[in-house]
């Protein structure tokens, strides 16, 4: 069987046969560690984003700069099509 | 399976991660301990956008760096494009949901990431999902307005190559 089948069936295992209590200890640990812990050096590797109050960035993106392609002159699609060639 | 993908960073890490490489996140939100990258989908979502805009948006780094990375493993979850890994999750999803409304809990309160927590526990070393970045409008809406097509890498091992491709310093 494939890798990923067989862990999501684990996984679909080990939540079939969780206990009321295991599932509330399991609840408390995701919300004890929502706090995002910050690393100086490495901050860009938390994904800040996955918390509600930050997965709106539509405030970010106002309503008249929604298509963030074009949000600056800087930014346009041509230099971005060029950063991305020059990437490649 | 083998993904190009970007990472979006302050560019006063760039060489850090250059030299060093990555630290894992220690939160368990999303998907979890992880590196976050974003791919490219045809026309759907530009990983290099995506990351650029991660750094320079929602971080609010002024100076920011890209890096273009090469992951590589058959030990993966894909919740984007493996149809009997979505299903699977779906059905996992529905078993952690009756567990929390079991438990007392409210359905509001329940997050997708406690699923996550779990997979912790197995081995998986990279996840890859389709997230809507532009969900919660403050309103009902039902049209994706900005997916973002993620890897959470678990096992830095599996990053074969990792160049920094952008770096632009603002004063």
């Amino acid at each position: 069987m494939e890798h990923g089948i067989k862990e999501l069936n684990k996984l679909l295992q080990k939540f079939e046969s969780m206990s009321t209590s295991e599932y509330l200890s399991l609840y408390e640990i995701s919300k004890s560690k929502e706090k995002i812990e910050i690393n100086d050096n490495f901050i860009d590797t938390t994904l800040s984003f996955s918390s509600p109050k930050y997965t709106d960035i539509s405030e970010i993106f106002q309503p008249d700069s929604t298509n963030y392609l074009f949000e600056k002159q800087e930014d346009s699609i041509l230099q971005l099509d060029s950063d991305i060639l020059e990437a490649a | 399976m083998k993904l190009t993908c970007y990472h979006g960073t302050k560019a006063e890490s760039a060489d850090n991660i250059s030299k060093a490489g990555y630290k894992k996140s220690n939160s368990c939100e999303w998907f979890g301990s992880g590196i976050y990258f974003f791919e490219t989908y045809e026309t759907i979502c530009n990983g290099y956008i995506e990351a650029r805009d991660w750094a320079k948006h929602v971080k609010g780094y002024n100076s920011w760096a890209v890096f273009k990375a090469v992951v590589e493993s058959e030990k993966y979850i894909d919740i984007a494009f493996v149809h009997e890994h979505k299903m699977l999750y779906d059905r996992i999803k529905y078993k952690a949901l009756e567990n929390h409304k079991k438990s007392g809990q409210d359905v509001k309160d329940f997050n997708e990431n406690i699923i996550f927590l779990e997979m912790e526990k197995h081995d998986v070393d990279f996840i890859r999902a389709l997230v809507d970045s532009k969900k919660d409008l403050g309103y009902y809406s039902y049209i994706v307005r900005r997916p973002q097509l993620q890897i959470c890498v678990k096992n830095e091992e599996t990053i074969l190559s990792n160049d920094l491709i952008k770096v632009k310093w603002v004063k």
